[in-house]
């Protein structure tokens, strides 16, 4: 039994001794703090976190360098799929074309699907994992996180913390992939309508991110090391979009698992969200994905890979949104299990 | 742990004693809520612990372990700055707790300075600022004084004794070391454990009393020792006992039987027997005769014959002293002198001290002797090997070996102590049965 009690006891001292730098009252007392909120903790371990990501300018560079790259150049190889971004011969049929008056046609998110669909997935992956992975398994790579459990903060609270810490900034990474596309669809693609949408993009990928963040902050509670946790998340990412992939050639149908399935979750949930608010009476038979429609998803799979049968737009949405919440809280269950049960040894 | 009864009395510096492998920092990361104990239950100011509110009480504790690591990519100001607020502590009182704290620790100039680049007593330093955080009423710190520098040590003794005393004082420091002498200077109480196991604890005063039963032992050197001197005066009424020390053959360890200067008495003899009283000084006994005596059994502490404490064991006895030759043959570390039990002190810490030297003590043969050497030497060499294994994880954890060596280390290591625990097993085996059952030579009291 270890007992600290209040048994009053003598001291060797030497205060006062010449030469010691001991004041002859002792040190002062200082402010104690007083005791945060759950508000006041959880913000501490937020700015704890961020500081700490902040340091990354690197990575986050790196991504948004890559991005841009990627948006370049697939802007700039518009006219080769059937014709300037000024117009189309008239009567063309072919998919290229097709596929060019599709994205023009169609409101501007329609003509950034692709961009929504894989890259800001893939962006959202490798951001994610790359700043989630972290938050637990650096800490105990590199011997840090003793000092942070031996705060007065509880574990919850330490553990939450970081994961909202990692929400704000992909909230913003959210925002920002958002603007761009709306620039760049208005650029490439001329005027674009309905920007009313753009938040309800915005909370798709931020769910996209969360799922993410969940997942990785759960291998970080289970793994020792963060690089490990990063190449277990490259390979799952792998593995799902070869799934997809696998599935769309095959022409297997994904429902219901694809619900499942972060990046098609996301995308289902935009989907449908958007044909919900256009047509609030819902239940629309209609797949609400662009790529049900005769053009097909993209000139590259000319079939829709996601034949949703009689599903509604807002069972879509529903669903797909419900996916992803399932998603998130299983992982972040499974992550906070494994957090608690962390022991500082050696 | 197990058998674990930590005591801290409130205002003071409370010593956490005990050897490499004790259990200390096991104990003091249970506290903190680093380690998950398995059973038992404690209590933090008065309040029963439960795990899942300790966290609330981590506010009035800071803790600083034996090597404090914070984030690189932070400078020691900005240490401060986030652990501070984690504490509670406004951005105003922030300010002042860093620019007092980096004062007092004499880190000022390295302050904006990233962490990594600090010294190992810098990072020391900075650990103890960061425990200091909110002028919390408990510190526990875990071998503070490791990697500080003779200078950096005296100053955080004076701190220490600072933040204890005076009518600002109030404060409560449980202080883990294996450094003795730093315990001695500093904690007014201690706490020695071993294997997991508390052996003793109680204010330093009260277990040197324990040890030696409240009596003054002289050690007296003379020019020349022989044995009618040696009878004469043990032959002294206030004399209990006289044995040998075993670094020198001219010289006594005299313990009386009560406090009474016998110097002169003493240098007379020495005249009377055509010799001189050289010196004649009261041994001090200190926290480490204490930790020694309680937790290896080898005693550097004045040897009592007369049991001490309760009358629950035998009346005292006094036992002829050996004869000079005895002395001079006696090699200078190697005859067993009946050293207290390791493990008989938890169970009865006050138990009699053994007998210095008897003359009818059992004469070991030489192979006998020559194996508890060797079983001695392997012991040690194996204690090595564990304290160099678990140097090896700390230097895995803070980064400064890769793991491919630090696998390899370990793997080279573990084999190590494989033949050694091979080689004492066999020795052990070898020791005749009368003996094995304690392979060091120790004579049980």
């Amino acid at each position: 039994m270890l007992i600290f009690e209040s048994r009053a006891q003598t001291v060797p001292s030497t205060v006062g001794v010449p030469g010691t730098m001991v004041p002859q009252a002792g040190f002062p007392r200082r402010a104690h703090g007083k005791r945060l909120g759950l508000g006041g903790r959880l913000l501490s371990v937020v700015r704890y976190e961020m500081h700490w990501d902040s340091r990354k300018f690197w990575l986050y560079g790196s991504i948004g360098l890559l991005l841009l790259l990627f948006v370049v150049s697939w802007v700039a190889a518009l006219p080769t799929l059937g014709g300037a971004p000024g117009g189309l011969a008239p009567g063309s049929t072919t998919a290229s074309e097709n596929y060019l008056r599709w994205l023009r046609s169609s409101w501007w998110e329609d003509g950034t699907f692709l961009l929504m669909s894989y890259p800001p997935g893939f962006v959202a992956f490798v951001v994610g994992e790359a700043s989630a992975s972290g938050t637990v398994a650096r800490e105990r790579d590199k011997g840090t996180l003793g000092a942070l459990l031996a705060q007065p903060l509880s574990r919850a609270e330490i553990f939450f913390g970081k994961y909202f810490a990692k929400l704000l900034v992909f909230l913003a990474f959210s925002v920002a992939i958002v603007l761009g596309m709306i620039v760049i669809s208005t650029v490439a693609l001329g005027s674009q309508l309905y920007l009313i949408w753009a938040p309800i993009v915005v909370f798709d990928l931020t769910m996209i991110f969360a799922f993410y963040a969940a997942y990785a902050q759960f291998l970080s509670c289970f793994l020792r090391r963060s690089r490990s946790v990063f190449f277990v998340m490259v390979l799952t990412w792998f593995m799902l979009f070869g799934l997809m992939e696998y599935a769309a050639i095959q022409g297997v149908k994904l429902l219901p698992y694809a619900y499942f399935v972060p990046i098609n979750s996301a995308t289902l949930a935009l989907a449908g969200t958007r044909a919900y608010f256009a047509n609030p009476n819902g239940f629309v038979a209609v797949s609400p994905l662009p790529g049900a429609t005769s053009i097909g998803i993209s000139p590259l799979i000319p079939f829709n890979p996601f034949s949703f049968g009689t599903d509604s737009t807002f069972q879509f949405a529903l669903m797909a949104t419900l996916g992803l919440v399932l998603g998130t809280i299983l992982f972040l269950v499974l992550g906070w299990w494994a957090f608690r049960r962390i022991q500082i040894k050696g | 742990m197990r058998s674990l009864q930590l005591t801290v009395p409130r205002g003071g510096l409370h010593g956490f004693l005990g050897r490499n492998g004790a259990g200390k920092t096991t104990t003091l990361k249970c506290i903190m809520g680093l380690l998950r104990p398995e059973g038992g239950q404690f209590e933090l100011f008065g309040e029963p612990y439960h795990p899942a509110k300790a966290f609330k009480l981590r506010g009035r504790i800071g803790y600083s372990p034996e090597l404090p690591i914070f984030p690189a990519h932070l400078t020691g100001r900005r240490v401060l700055q986030q652990y501070g607020r984690m504490r509670g502590l406004s951005p105003a009182e922030i300010r002042q707790e860093t620019k007092y704290l980096l004062e007092t620790l004499e880190l000022t100039g390295a302050a904006d300075s990233k962490v990594p680049t600090y010294s190992k007593g810098m990072q020391a330093k900075l650990g103890i600022a960061v425990a200091m955080l909110g002028d919390p009423d408990l510190l526990v710190l875990d071998e503070p004084t490791s990697g500080l520098d003779p200078v950096a040590m005296a100053e955080l003794r004076e701190l220490l004794r600072g933040l204890v005393t005076g009518q600002n004082g109030g404060r409560t420091v449980l202080l883990s070391s294996h450094q003795l002498h730093e315990v001695q200077q500093l904690c007014s109480s201690v706490t020695i454990i071993d294997g997991g196991s508390m052996i003793v604890e109680g204010p330093v005063d009260q277990l040197v009393h324990m040890m030696t039963g409240g009596v003054e032992v002289y050690r007296a050197e003379f020019q020349s020792l022989d044995e009618p001197l040696i009878a004469d005066i043990r032959s002294l009424p206030e004399v209990a006992l006289v044995e040998p020390v075993e670094a020198s053959m001219n010289a006594l360890r005299i313990r009386l039987k009560s406090d009474t200067d016998l110097r002169e008495n003493f240098a007379r003899l020495a005249v009377a027997h055509r010799t001189f009283l050289l010196s004649c000084v009261r041994e001090t006994l200190s926290v480490e005769d204490l930790f020694l005596w309680f937790v290896q059994g080898r005693r550097k502490a004045p040897a009592v014959q007369q049991p001490i404490g309760p009358p629950r064991v035998s009346p005292p006895r006094v036992v002829p002293s050996p004869s000079v030759s005895a002395i001079q043959q006696m090699p200078e570390r190697g005859v067993p002198l009946g050293l207290p039990s390791t493990r008989a002190a938890p169970e009865n810490p006050i138990a009699p001290l053994p007998a210095a030297i008897a003359p009818s003590a059992p004469a070991m043969e030489s192979p006998v002797l020559q194996l508890q050497t060797e079983i001695r030497n392997l012991e040690k060499a194996l204690d090595e090997q564990k304290n160099l294994l678990s140097q090896l994880d700390g230097d895995l954890e803070n980064g400064r070996i890769e793991r491919v060596r630090f696998d390899e280390k370990e793997r080279s290591g573990l084999d190590r102590i494989a033949e050694i625990e091979k080689d004492l097993a066999e020795r052990r085996q070898q020791l005749p049965k009368d003996t094995a059952e304690n392979p060091s030579g120790e004579r049980y009291p």
